[in-house]
């Protein structure tokens, strides 16, 4: 009847919380009241159709857009003071759902602005960790090709090895795997394990559930604006309000039949 | 030349070929600073204008071929540096000459909080409210300051302690210090990390927030790095012609054949802006008889660059044979490549 919510109990605090985070645009209140939390190492997938404010969501917790009400910790303070490149350069990095290639300039220069500036290195050090994402992504070959000259692939690739020389704390991640091909989203799925294993939090927005899942400890669903549901994948995805969010009231009617 | 026939999949001069640019560059330096010693005092005059228009066109790209601000306000830091110059020069004693670097220093100061007003501005909007806050700097300078000369404006009357020859050859080293600062100072500039920040802002802002650039810090950088460059050749224009007028000095021409320059050299490049002025002075030189028509002829040969040709010449010249002057672009380093092909 009520979705079952797990506690997470972590000797650490959350390492980024969200109190109530709510965005209004005039009457329209796109996420209303939003809470949860994330431990340090976990990885947290979202789920919901199309404008359930994921997007927003996601949005006010990397500080580029400013919640109407709420908060955002992270390491337990608030980050309301703190724009998006204060935010980044922090460890709270987030990949755009449309990825966003410096397109004149190549892959190399892409990851390395992102090592200076969101990695706060310098000299060999930012070259250093440029090159160690390229590595990480399989981009490493493609080096010298112009950003704006890569697949869709290329450039989700780019996006992820752009928020890795950031050096994140807190990943998130958003439809990176939406319009690849199976096959490509299996090496996402590798990568952004891999990620994971290194002791990245990770938030993920997804509709490609089946990669959502291979990755995620916990799923939270949002629908218009609100969170219907927290938990497991499975717990999540069986639970009624969440089958109406997608289905509809008819569905689950019809299943009980 | 045979090996700038391989494709390489970037435009890069390749080491090998990097030696001619570069000894190139050193001929026409060391021409440029010999200049008063052998040639007329016509051609001086013409390649001291060349040289401060290629400043102001350096300055200009920067700021709207890189950080995307499209101002066209520029004349008022030239008009600022002009008066500058007066006051510093007529009213405080200070050297002529040393009022140049002076001159940029008071611009930097007053396009501090200028743009704090046209930060909150973007596109259109942005290069609107630049030209409005030229036009009120003009009209305030014309109208309401007596102590500036009204109208009329003033004659900086302390360059008469200077032999005419001595003061244009003077003038003609202070303005190819402030080329060459301009177009290495924008060079140092892209090769550093605050250019990288400005190549991504130019290409996504957004994108360019998500990995930690400052966008704002790095907008303003190269503003008042632009407003500097604008008002020390403000001093210097004066500098050779002496009486300074508020309508010359704040004229718009200021801004538009440096946003022509740019245009039909090739934006977002280096080399555009100098072969852009090359071109500038040659066409101006051709078109000098018909006067107000000459401008209509600027217009439309801009208007059909950006339509046919918006990377302009530069760009043109530069798709089969790719050989640059300034190379801004960053590598992979060496060590790292060696680790590739170890694997």
């Amino acid at each position: 009847m009520v979705s079952a919510v797990t506690e997470v109990f972590t000797p650490l605090g959350p390492v980024l919380e969200a109190r109530a985070l709510t965005k209004r645009y005039g009457a329209l209140t796109v996420n209303d009241a939003v809470s949860f939390s994330l431990a340090p190492g976990e990885a947290l997938g979202v789920l919901g159709p199309n404008g359930a404010g994921k997007t927003t969501l996601l949005k006010m917790l990397a500080g580029s857009t400013a919640p109407s009400a709420g908060q955002v910790l992270y390491d337990g303070r608030d980050m309301s003071g703190l724009t998006e490149p204060a935010r980044c350069r922090q460890g709270i990095v987030r990949t755009s759902q449309v990825p966003q290639p410096f397109e004149q300039i190549s892959v190399w220069e892409n990851v390395l602005t992102a090592a200076y500036h969101g990695g706060g290195h310098h000299g060999d050090a930012a070259e250093e960790v440029a090159y160690t994402a390229l590595k990480r992504t399989g981009l490493l070959e493609r080096h010298d090709e112009m950003a704006g000259a890569l697949s869709l692939m290329g450039r989700k690739r780019l996006e992820l090895s752009r928020a890795l020389a950031c050096e994140p704390k807190v990943l998130l991640l958003d439809e990176i795997a939406g319009g690849l091909t199976d096959f490509e989203v299996h090496d996402l799925v590798v990568l952004i394990q891999d990620i994971r294993t290194s002791g990245v939090s990770i938030i993920w927005i997804e509709h490609v559930v089946h990669a959502l899942v291979a990755v995620v400890d916990r799923l939270i669903a949002l629908d218009f604006g609100q969170l219907i549901a927290e938990g497991t994948p499975d717990e999540v995805m069986e639970g009624e309000a969440f089958k109406r969010a997608y289905f509809g009231q008819d569905a689950i009617l019809e299943g009980a039949r | 030349m045979a090996e700038s026939q391989i494709v390489t999949p970037r435009p890069y001069a390749r080491t090998s070929s990097a030696a001619l640019p570069l000894f190139a560059l050193a001929v026409i330096l060391a021409a440029l600073i010999t200049l008063p010693f052998w040639a007329t005092g016509y051609t001086q005059r013409s390649v001291l204008e060349f040289l401060y228009f290629l400043a102001l066109a350096q300055a200009w790209n920067l700021m709207a071929g890189y950080a995307g601000m499209m101002s066209i306000g520029q004349q008022a830091f030239v008009g600022i540096g002009a008066y500058g110059l007066v006051v510093m020069a007529e009213d405080l004693g200070i050297n002529p000459f040393l009022t140049v670097p002076l001159a940029a220093i008071l611009a930097v100061i007053l396009a501090v909080p200028v743009s704090w007003l046209l930060f909150r501005l973007k596109g259109a909007y942005f290069a609107v409210a630049t030209w409005v806050i030229a036009e009120t700097v003009r009209l305030t300078v014309n109208a309401n300051i007596d102590w500036l000369g009204g109208g009329r404006g003033r004659t900086v009357r302390s360059l008469g302690q200077f032999d005419r020859h001595l003061r244009e050859d003077l003038g003609y080293w202070v303005a190819l210090a402030l080329a060459i600062i301009a177009v290495f100072g924008v060079f140092f500039l892209l090769r550093s990390k605050t250019g990288l920040a400005l190549q991504a802002i130019r290409d996504t802002e957004n994108g360019a927030r998500s990995v930690g650039v400052e966008t704002r810090r790095t907008k303003r950088i190269v503003y008042l790095f632009a407003a500097a460059i604008a008002g020390a050749t403000g001093a210097l224009i004066y500098i050779v012609q002496i009486n300074v007028r508020p309508d010359a000095a704040f004229s718009i021409n200021w801004a538009a054949y440096v946003i022509f320059i740019v245009v039909i050299g090739g934006i977002g490049t280096i080399e555009g802006p100098i072969l852009g002025t090359l071109v500038f002075f040659f066409l101006r030189d051709m078109l000098a008889d018909l006067e107000a028509w000459s401008m209509l002829i600027f217009g439309l040969i801009a208007i059909m660059m950006m339509l046919f040709a918006p990377k302009g010449l530069w760009g043109l010249l530069n798709t089969h044979r790719p050989v640059l002057l300034f190379r801004t672009a960053r590598r992979l380093p060496e060590r790292f490549a060696a680790h590739k092909e170890g694997e």
